[in-house]
């Protein structure tokens, strides 16, 4: 064997190697938020791995990609969510009652939000429907253990 | 030749690699102050998530990063905490446990009361719970909280809600505000917001405005706002005067000025001096708890406590004033006595 | 890996060259080998070769090199590591530039691979280029390298999409310097060691801690 060509064998492991390898899926989620009557206001939120991690570091709802709609009703979001190390997918939504931007500011008591699972999951397409039912609470105080 | 006159020069050079007894205290107006660091962080590397791993190796001054994990385990144990005390000529420090696994990682309390039994005569420890399954598991929670404050040096309990994912308004942990009102253990809260990968950001989860109902509820607990509502990503002052109004309005608020003042988040060291200006002119100073959030990197202890000091000489703090900042203060939140020189 | 196969190829094509005539382009005046000034120098005469094992903070090392018939090339192998955990594995060809009593600067074009562990990992092709700078002659040798170093990281994304899977390959590349300033000294016919200050620089712009070296070099014989 030519010196040349040991020295391309030596070296052929090196060249082929990828940096990283990750993969994604890109799910359109066809969205239903359902809330009280008369009540209306752009909607917030998050989409969410339902759970990350492993050992004591395994933990629910890991937000990863901001959730918006103009109100209750009917929506679809298009994204792109990692499937490396992470299951499930859950949003968490609240209604912006006073245009504020914020949920619950000190002094508001009002503003709804909820929790809901998006099925079926992984895939690319799924559903959910939440109800924008509880004033003031964060998606960790909504969360009743998957 | 050269055997003569070496042999005078071996006692010298023995003198040299001799290790030198720590000095503790500071010199501040004159006087020399003990100091307590009541806000300091160990670990293993393993329990901090992936993401905040590779954001903390990438802040090491390279090469270190490359061996993150034996750079910082070398340091997040107790006699890497201690080493560090001793170079800052710090007397006494606070290990805090953690449970925040989407941010900024795991530090059991199992691991800081073993932490703390190295050193009881000047380790204490801070206890914390999981609340990512409080629906579920509160009473669980609790009642391991409560154990671990019934062990030795531990005097406190450690929360960060945007590492932990809580709103400051939660209305779900009465129970923890009433055991730490029952137990005297104050609760430290990281307030403001923070680098570290997947924080919750929202004011919700880091403007102490929010936890006000809380602190006006249970007078009996004392609440101690940590790092005065520093706004870590944009490195401005954020929450202070909120924290500052706090601490003048309720008797059971206290103030923790740590990290805020590192050389990487307030760069000229305005915004710490802002800080320490702002609680003496508010009057707060008999409430103002000293603490670095180190280890950090080596030799942060010390920095950390060096820039603390110019900020108070700037704002104009006397002798008496800093010693309340730097142990007195620590003594009377944490019910313990006051370190010695 | 291949690092070692790639120094034993270099090896191993000494002997060949050796029983070649003497052949001396090197204006400098023939003498016993120079192991430390060829090393430093980065090339060798025709029919010597130099082996170098680095030891400090935070490089650790081996660099092979011997002179080639062809156009005055060297053959060059190394294998360079930080820490041990961000490691250098390359291979290619070095060459004197300028050559007098006075001066010697060579230049080196290597390409390989590097492998990165821990929590910063990263891997990727590789290459170095090389300018070092030495005194022309002498038991006593200083000299500087300049070295620049690239990794391609090439990133490849797989989605799952409506249509299929489609993958996606992002490339960039990563530069990281070093330069260095050693003194080699001959000890024997032979046999060198050189001590040098290193300053790298791991991830541009963050800062990078200065280390320094020690270098045991082996080689010779025309």
């Amino acid at each position: 064997m030519s010196r040349p060509m040991l020295l391309m064998l030596s070296l052929s492991p090196l060249l082929g190697c990828v940096n990283s390898r990750t993969q994604w899926i890109e799910v359109t989620v066809t969205t239903t938020l359902l809330a009280e009557e008369g009540l209306s206001g752009p909607v917030y939120g998050e989409w969410n791995h339902t759970w990350s991690g492993e050992g004591e570091l395994r933990v629910p709802l890991l937000p990863f990609e901001d959730f918006t709609a103009e109100g209750p009703g009917v929506s679809t979001s298009t994204f792109r969510a990692p499937l490396d190390g992470v299951e499930g997918l859950t949003l968490y939504a609240w209604m912006d009652l006073d245009g504020d931007g914020l949920h619950c500011a000190p002094g508001v008591t009002d503003e709804p939000a909820g929790l809901a699972e998006a099925l079926p999951y992984p895939a690319t397409e799924a559903e959910v429907t939440l109800t924008l039912d509880a004033p003031c609470l964060g998606a960790e105080a909504l969360w009743d253990g998957g | 030749m050269v055997k003569p006159m070496i042999t005078p020069l071996m006692p010298l050079l023995l003198l040299g690699c001799a290790e030198e007894a720590p000095v503790y205290g500071v010199s501040f107006g004159g006087e020399r102050l003990p100091v307590v660091d009541m806000h300091l962080h160990q670990g293993e590397w393993n329990l901090i998530p992936e993401s905040t791993r590779a954001f903390l190796a990438s802040r090491f001054p390279a090469p270190l990063g490359l061996i993150a994990e034996s750079t910082a385990e070398s340091s997040l144990d107790a006699e890497g905490v201690l080493e560090q005390l001793d170079e800052a000529g710090v007397i006494q420090g606070a290990l805090f446990a953690v449970y925040a696994p989407r941010t900024v990682g795991v530090a059991t309390n199992e691991y800081v009361a073993e932490q703390v039994l190295k050193d009881p005569e000047r380790l204490f420890g801070l206890g914390s719970l999981r609340l990512d399954d409080w629906n579920n598991d509160a009473d669980a929670q609790l009642a391991e909280l409560a154990a671990t404050l019934d062990k030795p040096g531990f005097i406190g309990i450690k929360l960060a809600h945007a590492h932990q994912h809580v709103r400051l308004d939660d209305p779900r942990f009465d129970a923890l505000w009433s055991l730490a009102a029952a137990t005297g253990k104050p609760v430290y809260l990281h307030t403001g917001s923070s680098p570290f990968p997947n924080t919750a950001q929202d004011p919700a989860y880091t403007d102490p405005a929010y936890f006000e109902p809380i602190i006006a509820a249970y007078p009996d607990a004392q609440f101690i706002l940590g790092h005065l509502g520093y706004d870590f990503i944009n490195k401005q002052v954020g929450a202070l005067d909120t924290c500052v109004e706090l601490a003048a309005r309720y008797p059971n608020v206290w103030l923790e000025p740590s990290a805020l003042g590192s050389a990487g988040s307030d760069p000229t060291g305005a915004n710490l001096l802002t800080a320490y200006s702002a609680m003496k002119g508010a009057g707060v100073i008999d409430r103002v708890v000293y603490g670095s959030d180190g280890p950090q990197s080596p030799g942060f202890v010390a920095e950390y406590l060096e820039r603390s000091l110019a900020a108070m000489e700037g704002a104009g703090y006397t002798a008496e004033e800093a010693r309340a900042v730097l142990s007195l203060n620590f003594a009377a939140v944490f019910g313990v006595e006051p370190a010695p020189l | 890996m291949s690092p070692l196969s790639l120094l034993l190829a270099f090896v191993l094509a000494t002997p060949a060259l050796a029983e070649r005539p003497p052949q001396n382009p090197d204006p400098r005046p023939m003498g016993p080998p120079d192991p430390h000034l060829d090393a430093l120098a980065g090339a060798s005469d025709l029919g010597d070769w130099a082996v170098s094992l680095e030891a400090g903070f935070p490089f650790f090392g081996v660099r092979g090199q011997v002179a080639t018939p062809w156009a005055g090339l060297n053959a060059v192998g190394s294998v360079n590591s930080a820490l041990f955990a961000d490691t250098w594995a390359l291979g290619g060809v070095s060459m004197r530039w300028v050559d007098t009593h006075r001066v010697v600067l060579s230049g080196e074009l290597l390409v390989g691979g590097t492998v990165r562990t821990g929590d910063l990992s990263r891997r990727g092709p590789a290459a170095q280029t090389t300018l070092r700078l030495a005194r022309g002659h002498g038991r006593v040798v200083p000299a500087l390298t300049l070295s620049s170093r690239q990794v391609l990281l090439t990133d490849v994304q797989v989605n799952q999409t409506a249509e299929g899977e489609l993958i996606e390959r992002s490339r960039a590349v990563a530069w990281s310097p070093v330069a260095s300033f050693d003194v080699g000294v001959g000890v024997c016919p032979g046999f060198a060691v050189s001590a040098g200050l290193d300053v790298p620089w791991f991830d541009p712009p963050g800062f990078s801690l200065p280390g320094a070296h020690l270098n045991l070099i082996v080689g010779g014989w025309k």
